[in-house]
């Protein structure tokens, strides 16, 4: 069996049924484009939440009221601090604040005296923030929304009080977005009278851990030393993001499913019955002393030059819709609408396995119900076949 | 000439997953200094900052470890889904 002239005889068929060919080729290629898009996106933002992961400290404590997160007192770091284990605890200054302007919340946080600096260079413009005066340092989805330029004197409306006036200072770059695009970062004291927050609580209180294996054991001490306290690990945080962005995708892929479904269907609808001059060819080809082998594989050449097509097509589509313009349209579905829309910078991040998973789900199939009627007509005999047509 | 294009296009879905891996192994993840990750109070992304707290689902939804869907809206407030019994209707209609 000479496999290049069958391959040579199959490209003909495809070229010849060009419009036929195309059209399966083309439905191939919508429904890869949105499995694979849906996958590319989940796999992004999985991979930069897993960055900003290993940056969180090893537990965050909280204090529940009436079963809702609430403020925690400050004194409760010093009895944090003396935990064996425990490496620093920080109490954090940081909330929402709605801004009529926007119709949305932002987040406000402080930055403490402690903080590590930003340099000029990793700011879109402006610097970081003097503590010492009434200034503000915002992302560049918040600052783009609100038409802010450095120097720009902003008045937030606090939660109390009068409304606060800040300066302007920084703009971070827009790459940030994803992670603090809506974030504006204040002194910790602009902070507290932003959010009406006492000099003696906190918003929450963040534990670094000189060994993490010992971070249960120490989040159980810490839930002994205060009815109401709730600590939240790293581990409980992935499996979080696991489930928000895994659950949003597996919705939208069981969506797209019966599109390849029917795809498939169709397909094999053709190739089963619709087509007398198939069972002819077949048939014809029977009858000059070809074997069954040979029918079926030119029949694998052909379906497989039009799923190879149609795949490659689909899924370079998919990395150019993510990556390259940042899945409009999608990235609402599965990272939810907002009034401040910040820019994605996505990474790739799928391995093999991802993308073997996507061809098979959809060129097996396509493969399998191609082949399967041809075999059947392969099997008859070619003389009934022809004479039944 | 006509060999190389049948072959090249039953190889054209491998080159291009080869391809795509290719990139995706050299694409460094945009830099973000870690003085600016160190500040962020959680390790939720910014996509969802609705009116309703759901920034930050890991610290502010006390059950989202074990929630089938954190972060997302109520699909069911009021026992939506069922409906109010008529009854009830009536009463707060005559009201």
């Amino acid at each position: 069996m000479n496999l290049l002239a069958l391959l040579r005889y199959a490209f003909r068929n495809v070229t010849l049924n060009l419009g036929r060919s195309a059209t399966a080729s083309a439905g191939l290629a919508l429904v890869l484009a949105l499995l694979a898009s849906v996958t590319f996106l989940r796999d992004s933002f999985r991979e930069r939440a897993a960055v900003l992961r290993a940056h969180a400290p090893e537990l965050t404590v909280q204090r529940l009221v009436a079963g809702r997160p609430s403020v925690v007192s400050r004194a409760l770091a010093e009895s944090i601090v003396s935990i064996p284990g425990v490496k620093s605890v920080e109490p954090r200054v940081w909330g929402y604040l709605f801004v009529p302007a926007l119709q949305n919340n932002v987040v406000v946080v402080g930055v403490s005296e402690a903080a590590p600096r930003l340099t000029q260079n990793q700011l879109a413009a402006g610097r970081d923030l003097d503590l010492k005066r009434n200034e503000m340092l915002a992302g560049n989805a918040l600052a783009s929304a609100l038409g802010l330029r450095v120097g720009d004197t902003l008045a937030l409306p606090p939660l109390g009080g009068a409304p606060a006036l800040l300066n302007f200072v920084g703009m971070l770059q827009d790459q940030t977005d994803l992670i603090a695009g809506d974030t504006v970062f204040v002194s910790e004291a602009d902070a507290r009278k932003l959010l009406a927050l006492p000099e003696n609580d906190a918003t929450d209180l963040a534990i670094r851990i000189s060994n993490p294996s010992e971070t249960s054991v120490i989040a159980k001490t810490i839930g002994e030393l205060s009815p109401g306290l709730r600590t939240v690990s790293r581990d409980v945080t992935k499996r979080i993001h696991e489930a928000s962005y895994g659950r949003r995708a597996g919705l939208f892929l069981a969506c797209a499913l019966p599109a390849l479904l029917i795809l498939l269907l169709l397909f094999f609808d053709r190739v089963s019955a619709g087509s007398s001059q198939e069972r002819r060819s077949i048939a014809i080809q029977k009858a000059v002393g070809w074997s069954t082998e040979e029918v079926l594989t030119t029949k694998l050449f052909e379906t497989l030059l039009i799923a190879s097509t149609g795949c490659a097509a689909g899924i370079l589509f998919a990395y150019l819709y993510v990556y390259g313009l940042q899945a409009p349209g999608l990235r609402a579905a599965l990272g939810g609408a907002s009034a401040l829309s910040p820019s994605l910078h996505l990474t790739p991040s799928f391995g093999m396995a991802e993308l073997l998973g996507l061809v098979s789900a959809a060129v097996v199939p396509f493969v399998a119900v191609s082949l399967v009627p041809s075999w059947r007509i392969a099997s008859a005999d070619p003389v009934a076949t022809l004479r039944s047509e | 000439m006509r060999t190389a294009l049948p072959v090249l296009c039953l190889i054209l879905l491998p080159l291009s997953l080869a391809g795509l891996l290719w990139q995706a192994r050299r694409a460094s993840p945009p830099g973000v200094p870690s003085a600016l990750l160190e500040r962020l109070p959680s390790a939720d992304l910014a996509l969802v900052t609705s009116s309703r707290a759901t920034r930050s689902p890991s610290t502010e939804e006390p059950s989202a470890a074990i929630a089938d869907a954190p972060s997302t809206p109520d699909a069911d407030v009021a026992n939506g889904a069922l409906g109010l019994a008529a009854a009830v209707l009536f009463e707060s209609a005559s009201q």
